[in-house]
């Protein structure tokens, strides 16, 4: 009991770590909210306005109240109100994680239905045409950047076919058909780059994994080839495809910040972007917290789930 | 039902078609509805503070000002169907018969509530300074009331159009935060970030007005993203359109170009706490660059060059002489600089940004082309906050600006040109000219058109030799539209994105 009490309690820190790190970081760095603004489209306002504005903002309070008043803030849940527009931070994080996650979670059923079969059927005749096309699509789909991918798929599909939209968002209570037309693009546009990951690590899995004993065993036993291939080696072979695949998944949060440029999605990564540029502490430090969090707890997650299987690891 | 292979492929097929179906039926119900592709969603609706001009052009849709300009760029009435000087202090203005989105009438109260709420200390609004010479506000009766100034001000009625200026019904920012206007459009959905979709107002006070069923305003804060939306016919229309794209734009037959070259505008602002104290320095930059390159390579040559101030075409205010005077002369650059003891050569800082290409794309080329003459420019191009706070701070010894004006009276420069104003970061400061200050103050009081010409050409005379303003190039503003975008009003230089007859009469083919 004492390890997860330890466990949790390690996480906890390193959340406050992290908003200590986030407030500090953001305060240190050059640029005024006040200034910014009170300065849209070359605006030029009058210092004095500019001074009641970081006093309305209570940004003239000493750091150390500033500081104090965050965290306060984040123990109760609360992750202020931007500075922009009055707005709760919280209540625009829950409107925006499900949009990223909805994003990430279609790339990824997307990336694994084409990655996985593709590495299965490579693994298998590992010098065949199949191979090594897959391979060399599987280099350059990696190799393409994101926005220069997403603005193909945009000019193609969009411009020059006309079958779906550059981009947007529709709110699926509000037109479930326009959502997921335009979900389509920007989904494709991460899964691409994904599945040649998915699609390697499949293939070296299922080629460590087709020489051994227990798969010739299956064969010489007259299991079919269609049951020895997935019900024995494949499923075998999964473990480092899924590792590596949450990995990449979590990375995604913050980090589709491209995509959501490209195709107008307005997710977590464009909140973060623009409050960052707009100086807005508040709206910085809540997303950056969410997406710690969000970390942390799942590293705690599996921590305990290694810790209740294994009890070596509690030692 | 079983998940099947069979029972698959038909959720497969019927999830198309409902795709393929969704996109028809969008296009049939928005056959009358004007669909914006606008380049930021507006950070907040709240009125009177400046929040860029996608906020203004929203705003613009849902509130009226008491003044603005027609399509020929000349003051027409819009809530105040009058307006007279009774005394050199002291204007009437007569209220038209109008309604706001709730039916109410708009009243002399309803001006002097928001007057109120535009003069409160902390209001953050945008004309917060330019209220303070107006030191009494009368109400006549429902429609007729009086401002009384501080002294002689001619500018007023152009201060009465000026974006963020809009009249809402007294307390209706108590209930919501834009408030209630009596623009030909109000709210009727919003989602922070996501779209914006607006009804047509059937108490605006223009006959026959609005004449479209609706307006959707989605953002679109990538330009390329802006254009292919465009392109692909998701919206009927897009702002900022970028300037690398105007060409092909052109060129489309299902697309149509709407824009003024000579738009908003680039210029160099200077510090005088350095080199540039020196106004033979300031010239010798002034004269030292070849603006055509600016229109050319920033601008992709949709632009004009900017050998003057920004006087508009047409302007009695404009003079041929003034307007061209900071030609490319290279050897009068050098022999500034010789006269000024930098014969050998000089080393200054520039203040730029690397967030706006047209920023950094400025800031290099003004770099090369002073080292042509034997200026040797160190750049500095932070991120835009950053930059914006340097600027504030006085870092640099001359910075690149960029800026549009949103009314054509002539002192609306003033801003720009008048280095002894506090000091803000979109313009000189440390030094003085010599009498400017004063010429302004002039101007501004000066009721006599034909004076106020001569007064102004004496303004723009002495900012042009003490080159308080160094002004680079036009940049073309405007509009892109699907082809059967109609009637869309272009006003003349840069009032069009601040004008609220811009989408008046427009209609759908």
């Amino acid at each position: 009991m004492g390890w997860f009490v330890r466990r949790v309690i390690q996480s906890l820190f390193m959340l406050w770590v992290v908003v200590s790190l986030v407030f500090l970081s953001i305060h240190f760095v050059p640029g005024d909210p006040a200034e910014l603004l009170l300065s849209q489209d070359g605006g030029a306002p009058d210092p004095l306005m500019v001074e009641m504005l970081r006093e309305q903002l209570g940004l003239n309070r000493p750091l150390v109240e500033q500081y104090a008043h965050n965290v306060a803030g984040i123990m109760r849940g609360d992750l202020g109100t931007s500075m922009v527009d009055g707005s709760s931070v919280s209540a625009e994080v829950m409107r925006r994680l499900p949009r990223t996650l909805e994003l990430i979670a279609a790339a990824g059923i997307l990336s694994l239905l084409i990655g996985i079969p593709a590495g299965v059927l490579s693994a298998l005749r590992p010098r065949g045409r199949f191979s090594r096309g897959a391979a060399l699509a599987a280099g350059t789909a990696q190799s393409v950047p994101v926005f220069v991918l997403g603005t193909l798929l945009v000019i193609l599909f969009a411009q020059v076919l006309g079958w779906l939209p550059a981009g947007g968002f529709t709110p699926f209570s509000r037109d479930p058909g326009k959502h997921l037309q335009l979900l389509i693009l920007p989904a494709a546009t991460i899964a691409i780059g994904l599945s040649a990951i998915v699609f390697r690590i499949t293939r070296a899995s299922m080629l460590d994994v087709l020489p051994l004993d227990f798969i010739r065993t299956a064969r010489a036993k007259g299991v079919p080839a269609r049951r020895v291939v997935i019900r024995h080696a494949l499923r075998n072979a999964l473990m480092p495809v899924i590792t590596v695949f949450a990995l990449q998944l979590g990375g995604l949060l913050a980090g589709t910040v491209l995509v959501e440029t490209v195709f107008n999605w307005p997710g977590l990564s464009g909140m973060l972007v623009a409050g960052v540029n707009a100086r807005d502490y508040p709206v910085v430090t809540g997303v950056l917290v969410v997406v710690s969090a969000f970390y942390i707890g799942l590293n705690l997650l599996v921590d305990i789930i290694y810790g209740i299987t294994d009890p070596r690891v509690r030692k | 039902m079983q998940l099947n292979r069979r029972n698959l492929l038909k959720i497969a097929t019927m999830s198309g078609a409902a795709l393929a179906l969704g996109g028809r039926f969008a296009q049939a119900q928005g056959a009358q509805t004007l669909r914006i592709g606008l380049s930021t969603y507006p950070p907040h609706l709240r009125p009177w503070v400046n929040i860029g001009y996608s906020g203004y052009l929203v705003g613009s849709l849902l509130n009226r000002t008491l003044i603005s300009y027609d399509e020929q760029g000349q003051l027409t009435s819009d809530l105040a169907e009058s307006w007279q000087n009774e005394t050199p202090e002291t204007w009437r203005f007569t209220l038209r018969e109008a309604h706001f989105h709730d039916g109410s009438p708009v009243t002399a109260q309803d001006v002097e509530w928001t007057f109120e709420q535009i003069r409160a200390d902390g209001s953050g609004a945008y004309m917060y300074d330019a209220f303070r010479p107006i030191t009494g506000f009368e109400v006549v009766d429902e429609r007729n009331f009086r401002l009384t100034t501080d002294a002689p001000l001619a500018t007023l009625p152009a201060l009465m159009t000026f974006p963020f200026l809009s009249i809402l019904k007294a307390g209706s920012t108590d209930s919501e935060e834009h408030g209630i206007g009596a623009g030909p459009y109000r709210i009727a959905y919003a989602e922070k970030g996501v779209s914006i979709e607006l009804e047509p107002n059937e108490h605006y006070y223009k006959p026959e007005l609005p004449t479209l069923a609706g307006i959707v305003i989605t953002p679109y804060v990538d330009e390329s993203a802006r254009v292919a939306a465009l392109s692909a016919g998701d919206v009927d229309l897009i702002d900022y359109v970028p300037w690398s794209s105007m060409a092909s734009i052109e060129s489309d037959p299902a697309l149509a170009l709407h824009k003024v070259d000579a738009g908003a505008f680039m210029y160099l602002s200077f510090n005088g706490t350095g080199a540039f104290a020196d106004p033979r320095l300031r010239q010798a930059v002034a004269f030292g660059l070849r603006r055509n390159e600016f229109v050319e390579s920033i601008f992709f040559g949709f632009g004009a060059e900017m050998t003057g101030l920004p006087r508009p075409a047409g302007s009695p205010f404009r003079h041929d002489d003034q307007a061209g005077f900071w030609n490319y002369d290279p050897e009068r650059a050098k022999a500034l600089l010789k006269d000024a003891g930098y014969e050998d050569g000089l080393t200054v800082s520039l203040l730029a940004t690397s967030q706006y290409s047209m920023h950094r794309d400025t800031a290099v080329l003004v770099q090369a082309q002073l080292a042509e003459i034997g200026i040797t420019v160190n750049l500095t191009m932070p991120d835009w906050a950053t930059r914006v706070n340097l600027g504030n701070q006085g870092a640099g010894d001359f910075a690149v600006q960029g800026i549009g004006l949103d009314n054509l009276d002539p002192d609306a420069v003033t801003t720009l040109v008048d280095p002894s104003l506090s000091p803000v970061f979109t313009r000189s400061r440390g030094f003085e000219a010599e009498g400017l200050s004063d010429l302004l103050a002039q101007g501004r009081a000066e009721m006599d058109e034909a004076k106020r010409v001569e007064i102004y050409r004496q303004v723009d005379q002495t900012v042009l030799d003490t080159t308080t303003f160094c002004g680079l190039c036009y940049r073309a503003t405007g509009f892109a539209t699907r082809a059967g975008v109609e009637d869309l009003a272009m006003l003349p230089d840069q009032l069009s994105p601040y004008s609220p007859v811009l989408f008046d009469r427009l209609k759908l083919a």
